[in-house]
């Protein structure tokens, strides 16, 4: 086999160029800590990196929604406690303003704990959370109930409709709730005129309405403790939820980075024997290149 | 007297032939690096005697060859039109690819712009909210319009190159017909030789530009066919490429005595260019007008369907700047409706019209996992992640296809040069050996003279 100048050059050559290229690739690798830097680099790990981005960006709004949410529903459920506070406070006060031997002046200091009572659960029900009242469905700042100059807390004025957020793709959970259903549910009257029935039947001594005003107190403290249960299961969801993102994130994080990360410690070892290879490439071609039957003549 | 004569001459016609052997080993390493250069072998041949007195009349030199195989140049030929498809769609795609790869890139806008409707269902009455979503779909559609806008860029860049390559093949096609011409008077000329080793490296060029084919004509030269057997050069005379701008988007439409010949042409660069141009590019725009359709279609079909804060309804939240033909032009003209840009208080974010309902909004984030694209099958995030692979594979393929192809090129050549190629080595004991026969020669002359010389003394005497 005749070997030519010009067809050893070319292996030389060829040869020079192929170490010098891996060696640059595994370069880039250990600089930039990333394989996959273009997509044809690795065509199905940069489509999957791809879905892999969009999943983690979606764990990533799920997180911070259930953030948001969980301050919304701590205050909430402060709300709620005050509120079952307040009511149980406004029973034991009717329950105290009941018989025949209290003076006039007893049921009127009764009246007054009343009013003070039905103030509070008012601005239990208006709380407000970042400019939005809590209790006033998808209204968001229309006040659920006001009170006029005389002291006469209006009917619901906001809106019966609940608002909620995802804060995964199978949960939701709610973040402004329906006012109505709490404080009237299913009954006539809501906490606020029962509050005042019972205020009136305190100074007027008026059993049976006292009676009614009880039971409807009972019914109202049932329903603000089955609205803070769920608010608590709403929490407990978003902590079960927070643990469970947090693993996807992890994990998608993690295969993210398999699929488009280097591998360092393969990386500088590719490296090191690529950077061999080139500097035996470029040994062989000057050594060849300096052999010649040229040198012997004379 | 007279056999010493010529033995005179047959010494100084050996000289002669010696001295010329070595004038072909001194061209032959000259020219150990001229491209299409071809290894110059001499023939000698014994004069016979002319009377039985005689040995014979020395050496003379019957001819000088070129070391050619034909097979080894036309397979050679054919390599170097793959390898150089490959090669030039492997760069074009490249190029293409960038777009996708922006630090700007799509799937990351794509993203940010559902994060910004999870954010506004968080908090339905923020102005705040609203604005940023009004900015990540304004970043999302620039961002989808610069992604198509690269993808057309590299298209035309692609076709800048095809019309280069079109003024290369006229130029060696000219060249080759020029050297057809020259024939005539040179081929029964030693120069004869170098203008078949000049026209097969041009033609060696324009395979690497077209695909060819070589017919070699009776008397030295070649006629060339391209692309389905167009004539290109017969004889003295060369058939021109036109590149012909047509259509919007002024593609060049490459014709040849007015046939047009774009799609016939399918090897070489200009080749793999127009596969490029013609077929993979316009693929991934084609691609992008869907998605980019097909997220408009989604994302106004429940906006129209929510309220804003006023409990206004119907308004579509992306719009095209210029018409579209089904989802044909959708990329290039998306943009964000501009009485949303106006007005982000417009941005519907409820279900009802109530201002802090957020059931729009949770829809529009929710649609991030919603299968609209390639028939229901996979979400926006997965026809990009699609997309992305699509070019990825394309551009992997075409380099390991031009890698392969060129290691075979590298192969063949190297049969090439086994047969055609100078060896300095071969060529430096060509040297020592024509030295030593002109030497041996030269002393033969002096034997012969110093003979002469004694003979003429003794006749004097």
């Amino acid at each position: 086999m005749r070997m030519t100048f010009q067809a050893s050059h070319r292996q030389a050559a060829d040869a020079i160029n192929q170490a010098s290229e891996r060696l640059m690739e595994y370069q880039r690798q250990v600089a930039t800590g990333v394989r996959v830097g273009k997509p044809s680099d690795d065509p199905s790990a940069a489509a999957a990196a791809t879905v892999e981005r969009a999943r983690l960006a979606g764990i990533d709004r799920y997180v911070e929604a259930g953030n948001s949410a969980e301050s919304r529903l701590t205050v909430a459920d402060t709300a709620l406690s005050d509120l079952i506070s307040h009511i149980t406070a406004a029973q034991s006060s009717v329950l105290g303003a009941r018989g025949s031997e209290l003076t006039q002046a007893q049921r009127d200091a009764r009246a007054l704990e009343l009013e003070g009572l039905r103030d509070a659960m008012l601005r239990d029900v208006n709380t407000q959370f970042r400019g939005q009242y809590l209790f006033g469905g998808a209204t968001g700042t229309t006040q659920p109930y006001t009170r006029n100059g005389a002291g006469v807390v209006s009917a619901y004025q906001a809106s019966t409709v609940e608002v909620s957020v995802d804060v995964d793709s199978e949960h939701e959970v709610g973040t402004a709730f329906n006012g109505e259903g709490l404080t009237r549910g299913a009954d006539v009257d809501d906490l606020f005129q029962v509050m005042d029935q019972a205020i009136t039947a305190a100074r007027n001594g008026d059993e049976s309405a006292l009676g009614d005003a009880l039971d409807a107190l009972q019914r109202g403290l049932e329903r603000a403790t089955t609205l803070q249960s769920r608010v608590g299961a709403s929490l407990r969801t978003l902590e079960d939820g927070r643990i469970r993102l947090g693993e996807s994130a992890r994990a998608a994080k993690s295969q993210i980075s398999k699929l488009e990360d280097a591998n360092l410690a393969e990386a500088i070892s590719g490296m090191t024997e690529a950077e061999t290879a080139y500097r035996a490439a470029l040994g062989a071609a000057g050594r060849l290149h300096n052999l010649s039957l040229m040198d012997y003549l004379k | 007297m007279a056999d010493l004569f010529t033995s005179l001459g047959m010494a100084a016609r050996s000289l002669e032939a010696q001295r010329f052997a070595l004038d072909a080993t001194g061209q032959n390493i000259a020219n150990v690096n001229t491209p299409g250069y071809t290894r110059r072998v001499v023939d000698f041949a014994a004069i016979p005697p002319t009377s039985p007195y005689s040995a014979g009349g020395g050496v003379t030199v019957q001819d000088i060859r070129s070391q050619r195989d034909v097979l080894l140049e036309r397979r050679l030929q054919q390599e170097t039109t793959a390898a150089s498809r490959e090669g030039a769609l492997a760069d074009a795609l490249g190029v293409a690819e960038l777009s996708l790869t922006a630090p700007d890139a799509l799937d990351e806008r794509l993203n940010e712009f559902f994060d910004s409707f999870a954010r506004l269902a968080d908090s339905p009455m923020s102005p705040v909210a609203r604005q940023e979503v009004a900015l990540q779909g304004a970043s999302l559609a620039s961002a989808v319009r610069q992604t198509y806008e690269g993808l057309a860029q590299a298209r035309r860049d692609t076709n800048t190159r095809i019309g280069a390559g079109l003024d290369q093949i006229n130029a060696l096609a000219s060249r080759i017909a020029t050297i057809n011409d020259s024939y005539g008077a040179a081929a029964a000329d030693p120069a004869g030789l170098h203008l078949a080793d000049e026209q097969a490296e041009l033609v060696q060029q324009l395979a690497a530009l077209a695909d060819i084919r070589v017919l070699g004509r009776p008397g030295g030269g070649v006629d060339i066919d391209i692309a389905d057997g167009r004539p290109l050069v017969v004889g003295n005379t060369t058939y021109a490429l036109s590149g012909t701008t047509t259509g919007p988007d002024g593609m060049l439409q490459v014709t040849i005595n007015g046939a047009d010949i774009t799609q016939e042409i399918t090897g070489g660069e200009v080749g793999g260019l127009l596969i490029a141009r013609d077929q993979r590019i316009p693929g991934y725009m084609t691609t992008l007008d869907e998605q980019a359709f097909e997220l408009a279609d989604t994302i106004n079909t429940i906006h129209a369907s929510g309220y804003d804060p006023a409990g206004n309804t119907g308004q579509a939240f992306f719009a095209f700047s210029s018409p579209i033909v089904g989802s044909t032009g959708a990329a290039r003209a998306l943009v964000i409706d501009p009485a949303i840009t106006a007005d982000p208080g417009r941005i519907a974010a409820a279900g009802s019209p109530l201002p802090a309902d957020n059931q729009a909004a949770r829809a529009l984030s929710d649609a991030r996992d919603a299968r609209v694209l390639d028939g229901g099958t996979a979400t926006l995030s997965e026809g990009w992640g699609r997309l992305v692979y699509r070019v990825g594979r394309d551009v992997q393929s075409a380099r390991q296809e031009s890698a392969m192809r060129q290691e075979v090129v590298s192969q063949v050549a190297t049969l090439r040069d086994q047969v055609s190629g100078v060896s300095l080595d071969e060529e430096a004991m060509q040297m020592m050996k024509f030295q030593r026969a002109y030497e041996a020669n030269a002393r033969f002359f002096r034997v012969i003279d110093q003979t002469l010389d004694v003979l003429l003394n003794t006749v004097a005497r």
